[in-house]
């Protein structure tokens, strides 16, 4: 039974983002070649799974704008419902990538014993969180009369310093705890840190709903335009449960499959000092690269 | 056994947890070769933006809301992004005979826009002697930070005009050696083989 889940697991891990890659735009699908230009052969088949995803997003992001523009000349619900569609799976494969700061939840999931349903719960809040301050921001630069390509940009750098600043505080935190609190508080506290990591990642504005947000208000659809970074927050949470939660469903397995029930809370301790350093670790990186 | 599986699914986790991207503006890149002159060869590039990126470009500068960017709203454009696409080296690596040359001035720095899409289009130029010795030029436009994702048009979208005693030979292939954002992508290297026929 635990191989045939292993096998899922590993099927799913695998085939979810293989789903996108299969999408391919249908402009390059049809595109003629020309004579003058000689192209690796190869080049084409061999694309990676980053590259994949790109193309996806690139075609939804086209079809998105397209159905909108026809909702705006029609008025016709039906293009306004595919356009919520495509900002649901926007919202998927855009998450998807780094830059979001998933990776210091997931870190957290390994390093400390949450529970499944504030994995929920904080996925959401940074979820809505991240796509609702790109709002806000746009919001906030048009009041200003400011520009939004450089200074949206500008802004979320500076979000983001804080934000890893207040990371690498709480991976301090966390350490310290795991290596000299003797009371065993750890599920309370871990269920809190990860809502804390979410609340501070999930203030760093989202660049996919600053366009979006933009996109709606040039279309002069503002409603329409915060019902899109909604749903395109949805598909954010979303995928962010699916990854945590699987995250923590192997973590469970491992525990079970290798570790002895004597030996648990030892190894829990240790799990959460690598989890600890890990968050350190990488918020400092991070930190390091946006000063730079 | 168990614990090799294992290990692989934690590697496939956070595989897709943290290596797979998110650009956030899109951009198509024309590249036309021009090799009318044996002592210089003039390469222009034609950034093409998507639709949502042109409307960012448009919500900024347009001032006059016409949907275009006149001569007024061109100069305060290039005010603020020419030092930034400066710095990036315009996002473009250029390798003459394999030594790399860094692209500090460009020239003809224009901004249109066809359909609803806005076009970058600029030009630099090369300091080579085309003679009946190969001259090799490989060139490649993408951003490290993968915070814009550049596709060059391979299939229509790489051109030459040359003099009439000058030959040529183009190709285009992903350039591995050259892989970027935790070597997850590949550049599309553009080669220009280019010589004098005798």
């Amino acid at each position: 039974m635990k191989k045939l889940i292993i096998l899922f697991i590993l099927l799913f891990a695998i085939g979810l983002p293989a789903q996108f890659a299969n999408q391919r735009s249908s402009n390059e699908a049809n595109s003629a070649k020309t004579s003058e230009v000689q192209k690796d052969a190869k080049s084409k088949n061999h694309k990676s799974m980053l590259e994949k995803n790109t193309e996806y997003q690139r075609k939804l992001r086209t079809d998105l704008t397209r159905n909108m523009r026809d909702f705006k000349k029609d008025q016709n619900k039906k293009f306004l419902f595919i356009a919520l569609g495509l900002a649901f799976l926007y919202g998927i494969a855009h998450s998807m990538g780094p830059g979001h700061g998933k990776i210091f939840m997931v870190s957290q999931v390994i390093g400390s014993n949450v529970k499944y349903l504030t994995i929920v719960g904080a996925s959401f809040l940074f979820a809505f969180l991240h796509s609702l301050s790109g709002l806000t921001l746009v919001a906030i630069l048009k009041l200003l009369s400011m520009s939004l390509l450089q200074d949206s940009t500008t802004f979320s750098i500076l979000a983001q310093n804080i934000s890893y600043g207040i990371i690498i505080l709480l991976g301090l935190w966390i350490l310290f705890k795991a290596l000299f609190s003797k009371k065993n508080t750890q599920h309370t506290h871990a269920d809190r840190n990860l809502f804390v990591t979410a609340l501070s990642i999930g203030f760093v504005p989202c660049p996919g709903s600053i366009i979006i947000a933009v996109f709606a208000m040039k279309m002069g659809t503002y409603f329409v335009g915060v019902m899109m970074v909604l749903t395109m927050a949805l598909g954010m949470a979303l995928t962010l449960i699916a990854i945590n939660s699987l995250t923590l469903f192997v973590k469970s397995l491992t525990t079970s499959m290798l570790i002895s029930e004597k030996h648990i809370t030892k190894i829990s301790k240790v799990l959460t000092i690598i989890g600890a350093l890990l968050i350190i670790g990488l918020g400092t990186l991070f930190l390091v690269a946006n000063l730079r | 056994m168990k614990r090799i599986k294992l290990i692989i699914i934690y590697i496939i986790i956070f595989s897709c947890n943290t290596l797979i991207a998110h650009p956030h503006l899109f951009a198509g890149v024309d590249i036309d070769f021009d090799a009318t002159k044996l002592d210089t060869l003039i390469i222009t590039e034609r950034w093409m933006f998507d639709d949502l990126t042109s409307m960012i470009i448009l919500e900024d500068f347009d001032s006059n809301g016409d949907d275009e960017i006149d001569a007024k709203e061109l100069e305060s454009l290039k005010k603020l992004v020419i030092p930034g696409l400066k710095e990036c080296g315009f996002y473009t690596d250029l390798e003459i005979n394999d030594k790399k040359v860094i692209i500090t001035e460009i020239s003809n720095f224009s901004v249109g826009v066809e359909d609803i899409f806005v076009y970058y289009k600029f030009d630099f130029k090369v300091p080579i002697l085309i003679s009946d010795t190969e001259q090799n030029i490989k060139i490649n436009v993408y951003d490290r930070e993968f915070y814009t994702k550049f596709f060059i048009n391979a299939d229509s979208g790489i051109n030459i005009v040359e003099s009439e005693e000058i030959r040529h030979d183009i190709s285009v292939y992903e350039n591995e050696a050259k892989s970027y954002y935790f070597g997850q992508l590949s550049p599309l290297e553009v080669k220009l083989k280019i010589w004098k026929e005798q």
